[in-house]
């Protein structure tokens, strides 16, 4: 990477930070998926535990032979695990969308895109600098938000009994690798989408569709259906990460100069 | 040597527009090459044929030795573009902007700056460096592209239309900027309608129509072409019987004359018939007379 590569990325950053209207949608999921949806969970299982029938689902997947407090430990465990951890890879999701409708589309958009390709680097090394762009935002604000959850996890825990909130493995493997394949999955939708749709909003609808799995894998775990081990998401991780990487590949070389300036 | 060489240049879009076509030049380095033509010519296609921006049908090109499709980046490092479409970023200022255009161009930070603020301060927008580019009327953004096509000292510029949008004075200052870097050797290759000042700068022209090339060379090989002669203009209250003359005005005649010389013995004539003198003027074709005489004689031909 040259210094060439570095302005684009510091420019594409600043210009999302600078922008109110990208900034706050880029911080509202983050805060409501990491901060205020694992709390309320938190405040549910401790201290109010008298309706339950809702979480029903989850319970059938505990095991049997648990009683009493011990039930809603592992209930709260297995939703801060299991849940949360497939919930947040939205994050990224919605981050690179953001990030990337407002670099690639809104470039191409306002026409200064065209600017930029008479400037002395490739066509790669353009697409390879806001690639990173979106990327640095996604696991920036990913891993932030983490890191913020596990802190005010922990001062909840040690307020309402004195207990420690320790991320099982399942975290570790979304984050090194299901946050980052997510995150390119992203960019490339978005990328993809840039060759035919004319505004950002019409790029961003079309990464929604991104959304659509997780939900699913979501609903499925509420119902109680499966319940998603460390090592499939290892897996699952890995073959994403693949397959954004090669998506991504595919599609920025499929780009021309002659059609980018269209 | 060279800066450009055209071989056979040819683009057709789809379904069937030939925008360039089959176009051979050879623009020499350190020429200002008045690139004419009406709209829809296929000025602006031409110069994104030489950057590599689109892929000839046919033909190929080469800009200092370079060839747009294999040397893409080495041909924008040595070249400044300015075009009508490329635009600059709304929401910085336009000391940020060059900032930026000159890091990704490769040149250190103090250096960019520095060359910033000399040339808004030559394109006059030193007073408004630092307003955001979103606050800028369509003149200023014309000025600022320029400065930013300048920013790594290009040795070869094209510019489309520089001038359009532009108020007397900053086209004015335009100008004398672009003639500036003409004597410091640069090349330019400058697509315009303003005939009058590509009068004033070109060294050399070219004449396109419908992607076909109808002339080229200086001012005074184009003028051969068309009538190399003189246009004399005369008021006068008698006129000779012989002389072949086109009204102006009530007492005001023109009429062409192979030489200058000539004038000498109708006004002697004139003169001995009691007649009035009170306009004699007498000049060559104009760039602008030459373009018109050549286009309506492509038409001719395409009929
Ligand atoms: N991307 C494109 N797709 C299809 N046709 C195009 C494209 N770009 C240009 N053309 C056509 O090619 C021809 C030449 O266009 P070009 O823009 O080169 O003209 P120009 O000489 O720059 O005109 P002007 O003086 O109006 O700027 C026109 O008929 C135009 O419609
Ligand atoms: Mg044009």
């Amino acid at each position: 990477m040259n210094q060439k590569m570095k302005a684009i990325i510091a420019k594409d950053i600043r210009s999302i930070v600078g922008e109110k209207r990208y900034f706050t949608m880029l911080l509202f999921l983050p805060f409501f998926l990491g901060i205020l949806f694992p709390s309320i969970f938190v405040l549910l299982i401790k201290v109010a535990p008298t309706d339950m029938h809702d979480l029903d689902g989850l319970m059938q997947l505990l095991p049997k032979d648990l009683a009493g407090d011990s039930v809603l430990d592992a209930l709260l465990s297995l939703i801060l695990n299991q849940t949360i951890p497939i919930f947040f890879m939205l994050i990224p999701i919605m981050c690179a969308s953001v990030m990337a409708a407002s670099s690639f589309v809104g470039e191409k958009e306002k026409r200064t895109l065209e600017t930029l390709l008479y400037s002395p680097l490739s066509l790669r090394d353009i697409f390879k600098a806001k690639v990173l762009a979106s990327t640095i935002i996604s696991l920036l604000i990913t891993y932030a938000t983490f890191i913020l959850m596990v802190l005010i996890l922990n001062v909840e825990f040690q307020l309402l009994d004195g207990t420690f909130f320790i991320p099982g493995l399942s975290w570790l493997w979304v984050m090194v690798l299901l946050v980052p394949a997510c995150t390119l999955l992203a960019i490339t939708f978005i990328v993809k989408g840039s060759a035919k749709s004319k505004s950002m909003e019409e790029a961003q609808q079309k990464a929604a569709f991104l959304v659509m799995p997780i939900l699913l894998a979501f609903i499925s775990q509420f119902m109680g259906f499966v319940i998603i081990s460390p090592f499939m998401i290892l897996i699952a991780g890995v073959i994403l990460f693949i397959i954004g990487y090669l998506m991504l590949q595919k599609t920025t070389n499929a780009f021309t100069y002659e059609t980018l300036i269209k | 040597m060279e800066a450009i060489v055209i071989e056979n240049l040819e683009k057709i879009f789809p379904p069937d527009i030939h925008a360039v076509d089959q176009i051979r030049l050879q623009i020499a380095q350190g020429e200002v090459f008045g690139f004419l033509g009406p709209n829809g010519a296929g000025k602006t296609t031409m110069v994104k044929l030489l950057n590599g921006m689109l892929e000839p049908t046919a033909g190929s090109a080469s800009i200092m030795g370079l060839d747009p499709l294999k040397d893409t980046t080495g041909i924008h490092a040595i070249s400044g573009v300015l075009t009508e479409h490329a635009m600059m970023y709304d929401q910085m200022s336009a000391v940020e902007n060059l900032q930026f255009f000159g890091e990704v161009f490769g040149l250190q930070k103090d250096e960019t700056t520095k060359r910033a603020l000399e040339l808004l301060q030559t394109l006059q927008l030193d007073e408004a460096k630092d307003q955001k580019l979103a606050t800028y009327s369509t003149g200023m953004r014309q000025r600022l592209s320029l400065a930013r096509a300048l920013i790594h000292k290009p040795k070869i510029l094209f510019l489309d239309e520089p001038t359009s949008g532009l108020d007397p004075e900053s086209a004015m200052a335009v100008n004398q900027l672009i003639q500036q870097l003409a004597n410091q050797g640069v090349t330019i290759f400058l697509c315009t309608h303003q005939l009058r000042y590509a009068q004033e700068l070109c060294t050399n022209y070219g004449l396109i129509s419908q992607g076909k090339l109808l002339a080229t060379g200086t001012l005074e090989q184009l003028r051969k072409q068309v009538y190399d002669g003189y246009t004399v203009r005369l008021k006068s209250s008698w006129l000779p019987d012989t002389l072949h003359y086109t009204k102006i005005a009530d007492d005001e005649i023109e009429f062409q004359l192979e030489h200058e010389e000539d004038i000498a013995a109708i006004i002697r004539d004139i003169v001995m018939h009691g007649g009035n003198i009170t306009h004699v003027s007498s000049r060559k074709m104009s760039l602008e007379e030459i373009y018109f005489a050549l286009m309506k004689e492509a038409e001719g031909e395409r009929k």
